[in-house]
């Protein structure tokens, strides 16, 4: 629905006249003729099929170099896999890994954790960890997370979310051809009528995070990880 | 640090579009995107919208104010009156509202539809409590002899979630004066008596003295919002329709108006109605909100830091030898130009020694400038030897330095992560003046000359001919910018007409002033060929926080002469003060000549940036038409580029010397493109709605006044989008 008032929008405000420019500087169409083929590349998006999921089997994976990440947001159910393209040790807790999806955007985890997204629009901007992390001891437990978001209009809303860990005991889960032993923990997290709750399992073997379903921002809503290939 | 490739197995071969997760998502989420703008989670409740465009029931208002920032656009009509209205909440209890009105069949005053143009303001005194209602005091056309002119104070409750009904309802009651006090008034509290409608009066002058005065009229009523999309409204209206049913244009029955609403998307709502006893009527109500883009924007994320060896165990990558090198600085030019360009940022100079290193580049990309800044200090972490510590990063625009900012690189490698990434950041962030030039410096080779041509369709809108609400002009267009070097530019727009209803307008001038704006009738009728500007430019930096602009040439399409401009402007101030001078001659209605009036103009002007986006500019001078007077301007200005000001001249011309309105006045609104497009970029749709254009108080249109070049990169308008610095 909303592609079709877009389009409605643009072809209102534009007409169809070609346009040229150019200079030594970058190319600039005029006003119009911009949102004449903005308008005329969503409505050209119109019917595409929706790309059907992969069925990632061993033989795949071992074809694949490299590490590899599932990603499947709760919005479309569409899967992607994502890359890993850094990985260091900072002042924070934990190991900060940048994976990226076949479109450039950016999540960031800490040890699995969710503490930034880059290039989604309702981003999350910062996030702290310590709070979850440290209820990865098998205790439970909990605290304050401020998270950063990213509101519509450029600006950014930082939020004392207070949360909540709970063990929900030991899961065996599939992932590919493997069955992997792991601990399951469940996160709420409220900030006044909002809350939200992630899931995490946590290889008991390695201590490393396989599965995962986590909030990103009012606007984008959940997105599930699994790590397919270490 | 590990880079691992694309796992190009799993996903070639597969029917996969990429943009999977980014442009998906995007459109979305857009459809979900609620007003956001005091709490990101705060889902505001949105009022509905009567007959004239403002918060209310049918015909009558009430107390409630629109979510902050956002555009409401009524159209309505019933009984041959259709009102266009756009309503901007400028503040969170403050709107202002502006109407069209065309009421056909009016056979009388000279028209046979009436048309007229007015203001409205309203301001919530107080906002709903849980016991206690939400009140407004409103102006209807509170500037001039409309037919429209009244006065209110409403109060408004909501009643939720109690008893058996579902949804929501709010009830309303309250008290108006003028126009709304037409049928069933109960007395005069305030005493005083009102002058009738007097179609000949030239208007436009807020009318203070008849404000609440006369009889006043009780009017109420209820709305039900059954659930998110159906509500129905009923209510008891003070209007007595005394002019329409004087000439006939309806028959007014009774005092009760009903209807029935529906909520067809997030923006738009429809609804039908039955007024006064003997009228159907409908609205169309959009409310738009700046902080809602269309499509959310989001920028392709730059590559994550590679943070420096440890100096303990590889020293020698810190060495500072290649300094040492003549061809260093050159090197690193050339390595840094193509990382910025992939960020849309363009190298001017490069001033770098053994730890320090200051950039200057232009921003062709990014609407904040923060994101420039980000980029262009990742660009410089990535591209500059481990010894270099400080980034010092100045925005150049037309090469003017707007500003010096101050970053450690060891801050941006530490806090790249931190969980407040951007706060700790500009902690630790100096924003400073930038020198005019920059000293022992290796520039672009390639920057200059610079030029840039388009060709394209143009559409000029012109509204509110009295014979004709909308008339417009289109055509193609040739513009060219040529800089053969830093701040100097030759600019020109070549205009051929190809549709026009313009210039059959038979409004021509009957201005007593000099024609400096009003025979714009005898321009549209002249050759369809126009060059509407030709001139050359340059600007420059005297001092630190002293800019100065000359132009000369074909101004505008009415103007050409010589123009001058000294701005004052200190980094962190929020005060700005500028002095313009021109000297110019009138245009020929076609071709190049000139006719023989020609004006010396021009201002003093204060800025002020007020902040939380509101800017203030006033203007002291003399204008084209030799009128000395001044001209106030308040604009709000929202973080994504939105623009939406108001503006007033007062001159020492009379009322009647400056004809209907008694003075100048109108509305400023800027949209920038990427709101709709969803991707980065700096471009703009402006449009200045006047209620009418007349001579008094006009002022030239030069390009390229320096305010808004320097504003955008001082450490006001860089802080405020400084959450954006990591994008």
């Amino acid at each position: 629905m909303m592609r079709r008032r877009t389009v409605f929008a643009l072809i209102g405000a534009a007409f169809a006249l070609a346009a040229c420019s150019g200079g030594s500087g970058q190319k600039q169409d005029s006003t119009l003729t911009t949102l004449f083929s903005s308008a005329k590349a969503v409505y050209d998006s119109w019917g595409q099929p929706a790309p059907q999921p992969v069925v990632v089997t061993r033989a795949l994976l071992d074809q694949t170099p490299g590490q590899v990440m599932q990603a499947i947001p709760d919005r479309t159910g569409l899967q992607d896999f994502l890359r890993l393209i850094a990985q260091r040790r900072d002042d924070g807790p934990g190991v900060v890994e940048v994976w990226q999806s076949s479109d450039n955007i950016q999540f960031i985890l800490r040890d699995g954790v969710l503490v930034g997204t880059k290039g989604l629009g309702p981003d999350m901007r910062s996030a702290q960890a310590g709070a979850t992390l440290a209820g990865f001891d098998g205790q439970g437990g909990g605290g304050a997370r401020l998270i950063t978001l990213a509101g519509g209009n450029g600006s950014a809303q930082r939020v004392e979310f207070a949360c909540d860990m709970t063990q929900m005991g030991r899961d065996t889960i599939q992932i590919v051809d493997q069955r992997v032993s792991t601990y399951r923990m469940q996160e709420t997290c409220a900030y006044g009528g909002t809350t939200f709750t992630n899931e995490y399992w946590v290889e008991t073997s390695s201590g490393r995070m396989r599965k995962s379903r986590q909030w990103v921002s009012p606007g984008f809503g959940y997105i599930a990880f699994e790590r397919l290939k270490n | 640090m590990q880079q691992v490739s694309k796992p190009t197995r799993i996903v070639t071969g597969e029917v996969r579009k990429t943009r999977v997760i980014g442009t998906v998502f995007a459109v979305v989420c857009a459809a979900q995107a609620s007003a956001q703008d005091a709490d990101i989670f705060d889902v505001p409740d949105r009022p509905t919208l009567n007959f004239y465009g403002s918060p209310g029931l049918v015909d009558m208002p009430t107390a409630e104010s629109l979510p902050d920032g956002t555009f409401a656009i009524g159209v309505s009509n019933f009984g041959g009156t259709t009102r266009t209205t756009l309503t901007f909440q400028a503040t969170p209890r403050l709107s202002a509202s502006f109407r069209y009105v065309g009421i056909q069949d009016w056979n009388a005053n000279g028209f046979d539809t009436y048309r007229d143009r007015s203001f409205d303001l309203r301001y919530q005194v107080l906002k709903e409590r849980r016991t206690l209602p939400a009140v407004t005091v409103g102006l209807q056309d509170f500037a001039g002899t409309g037919i429209y002119a009244g006065e209110y104070v409403v109060a408004t409750k909501t009643f939720e979630g109690g008893g058996r009904l579902p949804g929501r309802v709010k009830a309303t009651a309250g008290l108006g004066w003028g126009r709304l006090a037409s049928s069933g008034a109960i007395g005069t509290p305030f005493g005083g008596t009102r002058p009738a409608f007097d179609p000949a009066g030239t208007g436009g002058s807020p009318s203070v003295d008849q404000w609440f005065r006369g009889p006043a009229a009780p009017f109420g009523g209820v709305e039900w919002q059954i659930n998110d999309r159906w509500g129905v409204k009923a209510e008891y209206s003070s209007d007595a329709y005394d002019a329409e049913t004087g000439n006939g244009v309806l028959v007014r029955k009774s005092r009760l108006n009903f209807g029935t609403e529906y909520q067809l998307s997030n923006r738009i709502r429809l609804g039908a109605y039955y007024l006064y006893g003997s009228e159907f009527g409908v609205n169309v109500q959009v409310q738009l909100n700046p902080n809602a883009p269309l499509t959310p924007l989001s920028v392709r994320p730059t590559g994550p830091i590679e943070p420096r060896p440890d100096r303990a165990v590889s020293p020698e990558a810190w060495s500072t030898d290649w300094s040492e090198s003549a061809q260093a600085p050159l090197t690193l030019r050339d390595q840094l130009t193509p990382v910025l360009a992939a960020s849309g940022l363009k190298l001017e100079a490069l001033q770098v020694s053994a730890n320090r290193a200051e950039l200057r580049f232009r921003n062709t990309r990014y609407r904040a400038t923060s994101v420039a800044v980000g980029r262009a200090a990742r660009a410089m972490a990535q591209v500059m030897p481990a010894s270099v510590e400080t980034f010092r990063l100045v925005t150049m625009h037309n090469g003017l330095a707007q500003s010096a900012v101050t970053i450690r690189r060891s801050d941006l490698e530490a806090l790249e992560f931190d969980s407040q990434a951007a706060d700790a950041l500009l902690a630790v962030t100096g924003i400073g003046e930038a020198a005019p030039m920059l000293g022992n410096a290796v520039y672009s080779d390639t920057l200059y000359p610079d030029y840039a041509w388009t060709i394209g369709p143009y559409l000029e809108p012109n509204y509110f001919d009295p014979d004709e609400p909308v008339r417009f002009e289109g055509g193609i267009k040739f513009e060219l910018n040529y800089s053969p070097a830093p701040g100097w530019e030759l600019g020109g727009r070549l205009k051929h007409r190809l549709v026009d209803t313009f210039s059959d307008s038979t409004r021509t001038s009957n201005s007593v002033l000099p024609r400096v704006r009003t025979d714009s009738i005898l321009y549209a009728r002249g050759s369809d060929t126009v060059l509407d500007t030709l001139y050359v430019s340059r600007q420059w930096k005297p001092g630190n926080d002293i800019y100065a602009r000359v132009t000369a040439g074909y101004l505008e399409r009415m103007f050409g002469g010589v123009s001058g401009e000294v701005l004052w402007k200190p980094v962190g101030s929020r005060l700005a003060l500028g002095v313009e001078g021109n000297y110019v001659q009138q245009r020929d209605f076609s071709g190049l000549g000139f006719q023989d009036y020609s004006v010396a103009t021009g201002h003093a002007s204060a800025y002020y940036e007020f902040g939380r986006g509101y800017l203030g500019q006033v203007d002291v001078g003399r204008y084209l038409a030799g009128d000395l007077g001044a001209t106030v301007t308040l604009t709000r200005e929202f973080k994504n580029g939105w623009r939406v000001g108001g503006f007033f001249t007062l001159t020492d011309v009379s009322s009647a010397d400056f004809g209907e309105g008694s003075f100048d006045k109108g509305i400023n609104l800027t949209v920038p493109l990427d709101w709709f497009l969803g991707t980065p970029g700096k471009r703009t749709l402006s449009t200045t709605i006047r209620p009418i254009q007349r001579d008094g108080g006009a002022r030239l249109d030069v390009p390229g006044r320096l305010y808004e070049q320097v504003r955008q990169g001082h450490r006001n308008a860089v802080t405020d989008n400084w959450d954006r610095v990591w994008e």
